[in-house]
């Protein structure tokens, strides 16, 4: 599991001290909140949370809503070909497409196509993050631009959201990527909390969002039906939009004015309350619920639920790990103490798999213990751990008091940590698990000449 | 949790749980460029969303507006305003052909679908309800009409004609003489011709 840090408090700018000197005060505040506001380090971890969901957004977009009808906007003898969208649509105005590079064929633009489904993927799995997001930004825009009838609202937001996940670290936490880069590092120097870093493309998300409430807030404004409270009347009587039915019992016009003046006073406090600490919860509560009401009455896949899922990006650092940790107790008070995992200390390769462990034990249900370091010694002892044993191989305590050793404590710990799920049906496979201990056993006696090194050996 | 280093000291595993590195502040020239693209974000596209009635508006936004397309920062956030629509429609073509019969095709009616292909197909509401439909998209039309001339090409009965046109009906007003329920909404009889196209050989081909 990567923790999740509070922002790291604020620390002077030496390099702009001297040059501010002569400011007058308000620029120099000015400044001050820029920097704080756009670059002071914070964890990636809510952005991080927002491009996994949002990868599996962006592909209901493309395998569920796209493909079905796929030849028909983009193939060879699409409704509109793409020399009539340059002349009746792009006009002298530029647009990013890269398909219009490409040869016309039909098997370039699918070619384009599975290339974005796999970036996509990538970026929600976290591999290659950068990249792949970029990648994904890139096809969206060329895709859009191709065929830009069928683009709604939505895929506008798509579209910029991904720009922001491409300009971020969201690749920091919750990703292939920082696992990959985790069984490089060693987490006595660097932690187990997702590395902090200059949260700007994460607010530019956020005043995004707020552009856009504020922008619709506006319109809404100067039309008539939104001042006389019948606006909702109509709107959930377009019988093409029409998803699930309203009871006659709620069909009437004193609840349609209250939804229309609500749903104005909503929008005007999500581009503003929502920036104020006191009501920010409160706001973000009472747009989820706007937003379930649409996504019930009103069939408009994506927008809804990218707009809901962009409030991620407001909960407070030590808001997210204190659900995180309130949800852990809660397994914890159901399933039990996690199990106690000894492991060598003084061995760099045990101490980077423990680090890789723990994770993936996004749950908590394993718990580490070095039985070199003299703070654990009470509690090993207490549990009678057998010392010369476990300086062969990682060892994990069973309810029983049972201590399972190598490959099978590997295994023990694979079912008990989700993530690992996918595995563990191959670990217990007898030619497979006859083969891994095998193999366990060999690593372990030469454990210290693969990575071990004395310069690595705690003191 | 701290974020500054721990020097050589290695951290337990317990400290490391409440660890954190950093990737570093960033420098003066990475925030300048950052904050350079950042102003031109929120001026290109704030000029972009700025009143029709600011003066000058236009001769911004000639300038912004290009960047705005080109960057993919296209921002279009009047969902149901200033007004919201007060009919409902659908949209039909007839395609004569050249021994006079005449064929009506129905372009897809998600009122009719149930309710997972209405979802799957929402993208083809967007093109043939939100802006085929209608006259910003006019220009398109011709395109619309070509495209049914082929699929529905018969050699021996080449199509002639394709004539586009919408079936419309108002939505109630919500006062006591006229106030109808969601699922009692009055049929599309209204029609409305929207465009005839005469198709030409070269179209078929």
């Amino acid at each position: 599991m990567t923790n999740l840090p509070k922002a790291a408090p604020a620390e002077g700018l030496p390099h702009t001290a001297q040059a501010t000197e002569a400011k007058p005060q308000w620029i120099e505040n000015l400044l001050k909140s820029w920097n704080s506001f756009w670059f002071e380090p914070t964890t990636p971890v809510a952005m991080a949370i927002f491009r996994i969901f949002f990868g599996i957004i962006l592909l209901e977009n493309m395998l569920v809503h796209l493909l079905p009808d796929f030849d028909l906007y983009y193939g060879k003898n699409s409704l509109v070909p793409i020399n009539d969208m340059m002349s009746l649509y792009w006009h002298s105005s530029y647009y990013f497409d890269l398909m219009a590079a490409l040869p016309a064929d039909d098997k370039y633009i699918y070619g384009a196509f599975w290339v974005m489904v796999a970036a996509t993927v990538m970026m929600t799995l976290g591999l290659c993050t950068r990249v792949s997001s970029w990648v994904t930004f890139l096809l969206l825009m060329s895709f859009g631009a191709h065929f830009q009838l069928n683009q709604n609202a939505g895929d506008n937001y798509l579209r910029l959201a991904t720009m922001c996940l491409a300009l971020s670290n969201a690749g920091d936490a919750f990703s292939l990527d920082n696992l990959i880069r985790a069984t490089r590092q060693d987490w006595r120097k660097t932690g187990f909390g997702a590395r902090l870093s200059a949260p700007w493309a994460q607010r530019l998300l956020q005043i995004q969002i707020c552009i856009a409430y504020g922008h619709t807030w506006y319109s809404k404004m100067e039309g008539k039906m939104w001042n006389d409270g019948t606006a909702v009347y109509y709107a959930v009587r377009y019988d093409d939009l029409m998803r699930f039915p309203i009871p006659h019992i709620f069909d009437q016009l004193p609840i349609y004015m209250i939804l229309t003046w609500g749903t104005l006073a909503i929008e005007f406090a999500l581009f503003t309350f929502i920036w104020w600490r006191p009501t920010r919860y409160w706001v973000m509560a009472a747009g989820l619920s706007l937003h379930l009401g649409i996504e019930y009455c009103m069939n408009l896949p994506m927008f809804e639920w990218s707009f809901m899922l962009t409030y991620l990006l407001f909960i407070y650092p030590e808001d997210l790990t204190k659900s995180w940790n309130w949800l852990k107790a809660k397994i914890k008070d159901r399933f039990g103490e996690p199990y106690r995992l000894a492991f060598d200390g003084s061995c760099i390769l045990c101490v980077r798999t423990i680090g890789l462990i723990h994770r993936l034990d996004i749950f908590g249900r394993i718990k580490p213990l070095d039985f070199t370091d003299k703070d654990n010694d009470a509690e090993l002892d207490e549990v009678k751990l057998d010392r010369a044993r476990a300086q062969s191989e990682i060892l994990l305590q069973k309810r029983d008091g049972n201590w399972l050793g190598g490959f099978k404590a590997f295994r023990f710990i694979s079912l008990r940590t989700p993530l690992l799920w996918p595995l563990t049906p191959v670990l217990f496979v007898p030619i497979v698990s006859f083969f891994a201990e095998l193999m366990y056993k060999a690593i372990a006696a030469n454990r210290k000449l693969i990575l071990g090194s004395p310069s690595e050996v705690r003191q | 949790m701290q974020s500054t280093s721990p020097g050589t000291r290695k951290l337990s595993f317990r400290q490391a749980c409440n660890y954190s590195s950093s990737s570093g502040r960033p420098t003066a020239a990475h925030k300048l460029l950052v904050s350079s693209f950042l102003l031109t974000f929120f001026f290109v596209v704030g000029s972009w969303l700025l009143p029709e009635w600011t003066p000058e508006k236009n001769s911004i936004t000639i300038y912004t507006g290009p960047i705005m397309n080109l960057a993919g920062w296209t921002q279009y956030w009047s969902l149901f305003c200033p007004e919201v629509r007060d009919l409902n429609y659908h949209l039909n073509a007839l395609v004569e052909f050249s021994d006079g019969t005449v064929k009506c095709y129905e372009f897809p009616r998600h009122e009719k679908m149930d309710l997972i292909t209405k979802f799957r197909r929402e993208k083809l509401r967007k093109l043939f309800g939100d802006n085929i439909s209608w006259q910003n998209y006019e220009q398109f039309r011709p395109s619309v009409c070509r495209f049914l001339a082929r699929a529905n090409n018969d050699p021996t009965n080449p199509p002639e004609r394709v004539t586009m046109f919408l079936n419309i009906t108002n939505t109630p007003p919500p006062d006591k003489e006229s106030f109808c329920y969601r699922d009692e909404l009055p049929p599309h009889t209204r029609k409305i011709i929207l465009s005839s196209y005469k198709v030409n050989p070269t179209d078929l081909q």
